[in-house]
């Protein structure tokens, strides 16, 4: 048994293709043709249902992107990307999405990788880069801590300069696939400033330096993707510091502010948009004029946000502002995905109550639909909040946008 | 064109863009109250610059351009809540002229642009529906005689002649002098001020030459008609609820409650936040809306999903920008009150969200009904 539709690289032509040139076109189908082979159709299955692929699933179609060098779609060709436009990476995350691909891992590719390349050294770059790029290594992000979540200049882990090291001692929470990991990259306060910004630096280090300990946290949909990450008297060799000393702060933002595309998840709200139609099949909701209603409401919202990220990343003369245009996208992609994963939790009826694999095995199916349909759409939408709360939730993204109206400063 | 290349604007294309924002932006708030609903003085300049016959071809005395550019005067109007009919006789009516060739419609056209003529479009465009009923036709040799009633109609005392749409036989498009035997035209006033007109037809006799359309002819004409009509009045809106942000933002940097800024507060600092979300969601769809009516061959769907989301927003902003001056807000004085109606105007002219979507939902039941049974 299958969820799915007739799969394959002849999907029909829709809006999207209306709004692309030629060359843009091909380059969409080409993606296409390319994923319909190297996404295997349980992988598919699985991403679909919403449930997180498993590390070896991820690392199999890593290894099929790096075989095109494509792991890596936002870098320069200098540093190995392939030095795509940012409406090739629009549309390559698109159709990445739609092809039920595991999410790409970002801590390596979207966060660290551009901030080695470009303020990093010639050992750093030769070093990382290369296993970011093939997909091998797995890297996390050491930012978050107890004290220090919106307010993130307000962090404590401390690295100590101690000659030809420096000695980290401190806490990291909410560090996603920690326990994957290979690497890490983290903000320690390396000095204390007049400003609290002042005087952090960013490192990166190796997951098996002694004196790392990772915990598991359990998340609400009872899953473990999240950890906290201690550091007690870990040693960072000297060439673990990147960039200036003191600087950190600056290449956080500049690696939080660097990832434009992608942040959008338009894909993947295509394809829920695709599974509440299968839903509403199967529970009769075809008649179900309130269900319509918010399912072409969700639709044109969906539109608007395609077309505001075309407008950002073609940065034409109408284009929102490099500063408004992420927070309002993040804002409103958080919602339209809340949005879908909460219609369809809706949808499923009284079996929404059911969670597990215990549940899985009970059924054959149900309204010729798979228990994994039910129970992966109950998890992503408990995790589904998460949307709103991480990378700044949507009350910091409110502040922001605030601050351009009404004080006129970024 | 491509959608790239349409939100890259032309140079012309700028040209006309900065100087309907300077020329819109000169006009007080005064200046628009005391016009009560109709400025000639202002429908002439619009007229000198051209813009009265921004669609019309060079050779029928236009400029000859296309929707985005009717759409960016439109947003500029929106910005200073001009009263007069752009939208009704230069951009809905002059489009559906545009596509129906022939002697007749060039004078037309022509008499439009130079502002001697204004033209009201009568059962399609404003409100943008055009499955709703209309007058009735029969053929009387070759004339018809029509009866009915089209019960919202953008015409004022300025208003020279109706675009009409009949149905009956086959789907006419008729032009009808305002003062034509037998056609009644009531005045009322709309919520924003401007000019509206309920029509009440009996037995009016339409001359063959006054028959400017007829069958698929008149129905392509009334597509492209209706496609620039949401296509402008999105972009109207898009100015419009521009405005209701700014003016929204400066009173909360100006009013102080508890010994501070009303911009100091959390609260209100997110609505804002709220408000600008919406506008800049809206602006794309106005910019889907432009390419959609000049660039795509059957762009009906993804208009009515741009008014739809355009309507959303203009609630939204239209409410909070209101909540934001509190009592201020419920004055006739302050302006921002002027620019919530005429948002509610707007809003009526589009068919509202839920009518707007109505068309989608029902697409979206057959859509669902296909699909394949997914356990065999």
């Amino acid at each position: 048994m299958t969820d799915h539709p007739k799969r394959g690289s002849q999907s029909p032509a829709d809006h999207i293709d209306l709004l692309l040139d030629d060359d843009l076109r091909v380059f969409r189908h080409g993606v296409r043709a390319f994923l319909s082979e190297a996404v295997p159709t349980e992988t598919r299955t699985r991403v679909d249902n919403g449930y997180v692929p498993a590390k070896p699933e991820i690392v199999a179609f890593l290894r099929k992107l790096a075989s095109r060098g494509w792991v890596a779609p936002g870098w320069p060709r200098e540093h190995g990307g392939p030095g795509w436009t940012q409406l090739q990476r629009f549309v390559f995350n698109l159709e990445l999405a739609r092809s039920g691909a595991p999410a790409v891992p970002p801590f390596g590719t979207s966060m660290v990788g551009p901030v080695i390349y470009t303020f990093g050294t010639d050992d750093q770059k030769a070093r990382y880069l290369p296993g970011i790029l093939s997909g091998e290594e797995f890297w996390c992000q050491g930012f978050s801590e107890p004290g220090a979540g919106s307010d993130l200049a307000n962090l404590r882990t401390r690295a100590e300069d101690r000659g030809d090291h420096y000695l980290l001692n401190g806490q990291k929470i909410w560090t996603s696939k920690a326990q994957y990991a290979d690497r890490i990259f983290l903000l320690a306060r390396t000095d204390d400033g007049e400003r609290k910004q002042h005087g952090i630096s960013f490192f990166v280090l190796d997951m098996d330096t002694p004196g790392i300990e990772v915990k598991p946290i359990i998340s609400i949909d009872m899953n473990h993707s999240l950890n906290e990450v201690f550091f007690t008297d870990v040693k960072i060799p000297r060439d673990g510091l990147v960039g200036e000393r003191g600087k950190g702060w600056n290449y956080a933002k500049f690696l939080l502010g660097n990832e434009r595309t992608g942040i959008t998840n338009v894909g993947r709200c295509r394809n829920q948009i695709e599974r509440l139609k299968r839903l509403a099949r199967a529970r009769g909701l075809a008649s179900d004029g309130a269900f319509l209603t918010e399912l072409a409401r969700v639709e044109a919202d969906l539109t608007a946000m395609e077309i505001t990220e075309i407008r950002l990343l073609s940065a034409g003369p109408g284009a929102p502002s490099a500063l408004t245009g992420p927070s309002i996208l993040k804002l409103q992609s958080a919602q339209i995905q809340q949005t879908l994963q909460a219609m369809i939790v809706s949808a499923l009826g009284p079996m929404a109550a059911a969670r597990g694999k215990e549940f899985e095995s009970a059924f054959e199916d149900l309204d010729g639909l798979s228990p994994g349909f039910f129970d992966g759409a109950v998890g992503e939408y408990l995790f589904g909040r998460a949307a709103s709360i991480y990378g700044g939730t949507n009350q910091i993204q409110r502040d922001i946008l605030a601050k351009m109206a009404l004080d006129g400063r970024a | 064109m491509t959608f790239l290349e349409h939100l890259n604007q032309s140079d012309e294309a700028r040209m006309i863009h900065d100087t309907a924002a300077r020329w819109a932006g000169g006009i007080a708030d005064e200046a628009v109250r005391a016009s009560n609903g109709f400025s000639p003085d202002r429908w002439a300049e619009m007229a000198q610059m051209g813009w009265l016959g921004i669609l019309a071809g060079e050779d029928q005395g236009g400029l000859g351009m296309g929707a985005a550019e009717a759409a960016t005067l439109a947003g500029a109007m929106g910005g200073a809540k001009l009263p007069e009919p752009f939208i009704a006789s230069a951009v809905v009516a002059a489009g559906a002229l545009t596509r129906l060739p022939g002697a007749a419609t060039n004078t037309l056209l022509a008499d439009i642009a130079a502002g001697q003529v204004i033209a009201a479009p009568a059962g399609f465009g404003l409100p943008c529906d055009s499955d709703a009923p209309c007058p009735t036709a029969t053929a009387d040799g070759d004339a018809l005689v029509v009866t009915g009633e089209v019960a919202l109609c953008e015409a004022g005392p300025a208003t020279g002649v109706f675009l009409l749409r009949t149905g009956g036989a086959e789907t006419c498009l008729v032009l009808l002098d305002r003062d034509a035997p037998g056609l009644e035209v009531t005045p009322y006033r709309a919520v924003d001020g401007r000019h509206l007109a309920r029509l009440v037809l009996t037995q009016v006799r339409v001359p063959a030459g006054a028959i400017l359309g007829r069958g698929a002819g008149a129905v392509a004409a009334l597509t492209h008609a209706e496609a620039l009509a949401v296509a402008a009045l999105c972009a109207d809106t898009v100015g419009t609820m521009d405005r209701a942000l700014a003016l929204t933002a400066a009173y909360l940097n100006e009013r102080e409650q508890f010994g501070r800024k009303l911009a100091s507060f959390q609260a209100l600092r997110h609505l804002t936040a709220d408000m600008m979300v919406e506008v800049e969601f809206a602006r794309s769809m106005a910019d889907l809306a432009a390419f959609g009516a000049d660039g795509i061959e059957a762009p009906g769907e993804l208009l009515d999903r741009a008014r739809a989301r355009v309507c959303r927003a203009a609630k939204l902003v239209g409410e909070t920008s209101i909540q934001l001056h509190g009592g201020m807000g419920m004055t006739d004085e302050m302006a921002i009150g002027h620019y919530f109606r005429r948002l509610i105007f707007l809003q009526a002219m589009m068919g509202q969200e839920a009518g707007a979507l109505r068309r989608r939902a029902a697409t979206l039941a057959e859509e669902i009904e296909l699909q394949r049974e997914v356990a065999q």
